[in-house]
């Protein structure tokens, strides 16, 4: 290999290292699809179970093939039904919850309280590890109970369905699986870089950059017993709404209900994006939520 | 005689014996002992190890070009086009030359201006010329872009009131539309006011002075008409301008001719005195032959250059101020690898207006009808424009399309290469790569200077860098 060190700038611009760079490769990312942005790896999660396919994050179920599943030994208990688990969410597998609830950070009119809490999705890469290492390929099953609303509550669960694990990697290599990723799969949603990758990783993954949280500020908030606490105020990218606590700045939240979401990134940006100047928003004062209306 | 100099041995190329180290893709050279290359499309510039540079001469050597081709995208140093063939779509003019008098009290011996009449009578721009020259300008740009304005001539300041009105006019309607109007002057210097030089320092002029060499050396090559030497009155005059120089820069302009070859100690000389910066060019086409440089003389210059090159570089790696116009030109494109189908804007951008209201290609085609592109009140003629810019690419040239040099080069000053061709080519790419190999040591040594920004406001390097930036305003000629 000739040892190149580009010296101008028209060359500084110019020059390409052989070959992917480490951060990119599957063994060595860290994001699922940033910053790579040869493929989404999100895409590849889609099959990892026979007779559904699924979205990675959320969980949810895209489509089932009763065919595949039953063809393959799967067994449908009585009374369930499979064909109406289309767009209900994997709520848990092998036991292992999908979900875990968030208790939110408190302030002032906000005391520590768990009814005042969000869920929070896992991503697979991490959740699914170990099912897909001991299980995928072989003719083990997993325990996944479901739910239709996208929230896991008693009320709604069903299951259990017993689904086998899939292989996506080819066995003894580092490649992605012809078979359970179609031509064209797994760089879908590329188109829009800074949308899904910058918000799928910039922003939760890689947190402690956190791009999108800005104008920090720590502040001294004093409590009701007349003690003080200092938190964080700042601006996120993302607040549908803006939250503020009792010194009237902007709080950081999670709860997804008051968050844009790759959707509303996606289709209306341009009207539910406002400039923030200075810490402040927009000299007009109007919010993401009215302007969206 | 002052002009021949011990030759400066030029040890940068590290020409193999009996070989050549370049092909039209790029050009191999060494700076102490390690192999870089350059490579004409992009202008890139790398450090290489001693395997691929045995590699790329062997295949020089066979001049297998597909070869060379081949190594170079194994290499990652794929050899994309930067330069088509496409000729620029038309676009406002940007810099104009005003050539407010077509006369000249000087009787230089090599002038293109033929005595600064070109070859007519001798006659001064009328106002409403200038004044119409300055508002086709000013109003054919949008709102916030920048324009150049130069006097020349002839000797401009033949013609000061016209000088002055087209200046206020140009600002007074550069506020209006809020273009940002930028002035410069060429001149003699044997004219010069103390209220010049009030006024080119209120309104920020680049001065150029010529002047070509210490005393009697400049004597010889540019009289008054009457035979007396000119150089004491211009020092005399130009004096007040050195003192005043703020917002102005008062630049010294040499042309090299057989007869005044002492181009470092001119140069020492000139900055010494004060010059904001100091440039040379060869005479390489005048009127009546005389004064124009032959192979032996350029090899000369080249060595001069390079000696000069070698006090700048020991100059500013020491921190100080040496301003080598010439070499400061030269890094700036280097660093940022230039790479352009002409060697400047002429008949593109930037258009001369002669007396008479008639727009050419440059300030040297004034009343030649091989530059001729349009008149003020027709406007640039856009057949015209469009067929000078097929016929000056690069592209279009001979033997430019086969050399390394042809994206910094350009192709050679329009005027002197359609009045007498190419016989500097050895001498432009000597220079350059001389200043590709200073590049290579400056880069690593005073790596500020190239990125001033860095440095604290008030080093040095940094104050040299802003030089490297301003050597960039006007129109400048392509590096050589």
């Amino acid at each position: 290999m000739t040892a190149i060190k580009a010296k101008n700038v028209t060359a500084q611009l110019h020059y390409r290292a052989a070959g992917n760079a480490p951060g990119t490769h599957p063994e060595t990312a860290v994001g699922n699809f940033f910053p790579g942005l040869e493929f989404n790896f999100q895409n590849v999660w889609k099959r990892i179970f026979i007779g559904i396919d699924l979205v990675e994050y959320g969980g949810q179920i895209l489509a089932v093939h009763r065919d595949e599943f039953v063809a393959d030994g799967g067994q449908i208990p009585d009374g369930f039904d499979f064909d109406g688990l289309v767009n209900a969410f994997i709520e848990s597998i092998d036991g292992i919850p999908l979900y875990r609830d968030v208790i939110l950070p408190p302030d002032a009119n906000n005391p520590p309280d768990p009814d005042n809490s969000s869920q929070i999705y896992l991503e697979w890469s991490n959740a699914l590890a170990k099912l897909h290492a001991t299980k995928g390929g072989t003719d083990q099953t997993a325990e996944c109970y479901f739910t239709k609303a996208g929230q896991a509550t008693v009320d709604t669960r069903t299951g259990p369905l017993h689904l086998k694990v899939r292989r996506l990697i080819e066995p003894d290599t580092a490649l992605i699986s012809r078979t359970t990723s179609l031509p064209g799969e797994i760089t879908e949603s590329l188109c829009s870089p800074w949308q899904t990758d910058y918000i799928g990783c910039a922003c939760y993954y890689w947190a402690s950059n956190r791009p999108d949280y800005v104008n920090i500020e720590q502040v001294s908030i004093e409590n009701a017993d007349k003690s003080t606490r200092t938190e964080t105020t700042g601006n996120n990218w993302l607040n549908l709404s803006r939250v503020t606590n009792n010194a009237g700045r902007p709080r950081y939240t999670l709860q997804e209900e008051n968050l844009l979401q790759h959707a509303d990134i996606m289709q209306g940006w341009e009207h539910k994006l406002q400039f923030v100047i200075k810490g402040r928003d927009a000299p007009d004062g109007s919010t993401s939520t009215k302007k969206s209306k | 005689m002052p002009s021949r100099i011990d030759a400066v041995k030029i040890d940068t190329t590290e020409a193999p014996k009996g070989g050549r180290t370049w092909s039209k893709t790029g050009f191999l050279f060494h700076v102490d002992g390690e192999p870089n290359l350059f490579l004409a499309n992009g202008s890139r510039v790398y450090g290489v190890d001693a395997q691929f540079a045995d590699r790329y001469s062997a295949l020089i050597k066979r001049g297998d070009e597909a070869a060379i081709a081949d190594l170079l995208a194994v290499s990652g140093l794929e050899d994309l086009v930067y330069v088509t063939d496409d000729v620029p779509e038309p676009f406002p003019i940007h810099a104009i030359s005003i050539a407010v008098a077509q006369k000249c009290n000087l009787g230089c011996v090599y002038c293109y201006a033929k005595g600064g009449a070109f070859g007519n009578e001798p006659k001064n721009m009328p106002a409403e010329i200038a004044l119409k020259a300055v508002e086709n300008l000013v109003l054919g740009v949008e709102p916030g872009e920048k324009v150049n304005i130069a006097f020349l001539g002839g000797e401009p300041l033949v013609n000061r009131p016209i000088l002055r009105a087209a200046t206020e006019h140009a600002l007074a309607l550069g506020a209006a539309r809020g273009v940002k109007v930028n002035f410069s002057i060429t001149t003699n210097g044997t004219l010069l006011t103390a209220d010049d030089a009030t006024f080119f320092e209120q309104h920020g002029f680049a001065v150029t002075i010529s002047l070509d060499g210490i005393g009697d050396t400049h004597d010889r090559q540019r009289p008054y008409r009457n035979g007396r030497g000119s150089f004491d009155t211009i020092l005399r005059r130009v004096e007040p301008l050195l003192q005043k120089q703020k917002r102005m820069q008062v630049s010294a302009r040499v042309t090299v001719t057989p007869d005044n070859l002492c181009l470092r100690q001119t140069l020492d000389h000139f900055i010494a005195l004060g010059f904001f910066s100091v440039g040379f060019s060869p005479m390489l086409s005048s009127p009546t032959g005389q004064g124009e440089m032959e192979g032996r003389e350029l090899d000369v210059m080249l060595e001069q250059m390079i000696d000069c090159g070698r006090a700048f570089e020991a100059h500013l790696v020491a921190g100080r101020r040496y301003p080598f116009l010439n070499m400061l030109t030269a890094l700036k494109e280097i660093h940022k690898g230039t790479h352009r189908p002409y060697p400047c804007g002429a008949g593109a951008g930037y258009v001369g207006v002669s007396a008479e209201g008639g727009y050419f290609a440059c300030h040297r085609f004034v009343d030649e009808a091989k530059g001729a592109m349009g008149t003020i009140e027709t406007g640039v003629d856009a057949a015209m424009q469009s067929k000078w810019l097929t016929q000056r690419h690069v592209h279009a040239q001979e033997p430019c399309a086969s050399c390394w040099a042809r994206y910094l080069c350009g192709g050679g000053c329009h005027h002197e290469v359609i009045h007498r061709g190419r016989p500097a080519c050895d001498y432009i790419r000597g220079w350059l790569a001389y200043c590709l190999a200073s590049y290579v040591r400056l880069s690593a040594a005073c790596p500020h200077f190239f990125t001033s920004g860095d440095a604290p406001a008030s080093s040095p390097l940094a104050e040299l860098g802003r030089q490297l930036e301003k050597a960039a305003v006007g129109t400048l000629p392509a590096v050589r």
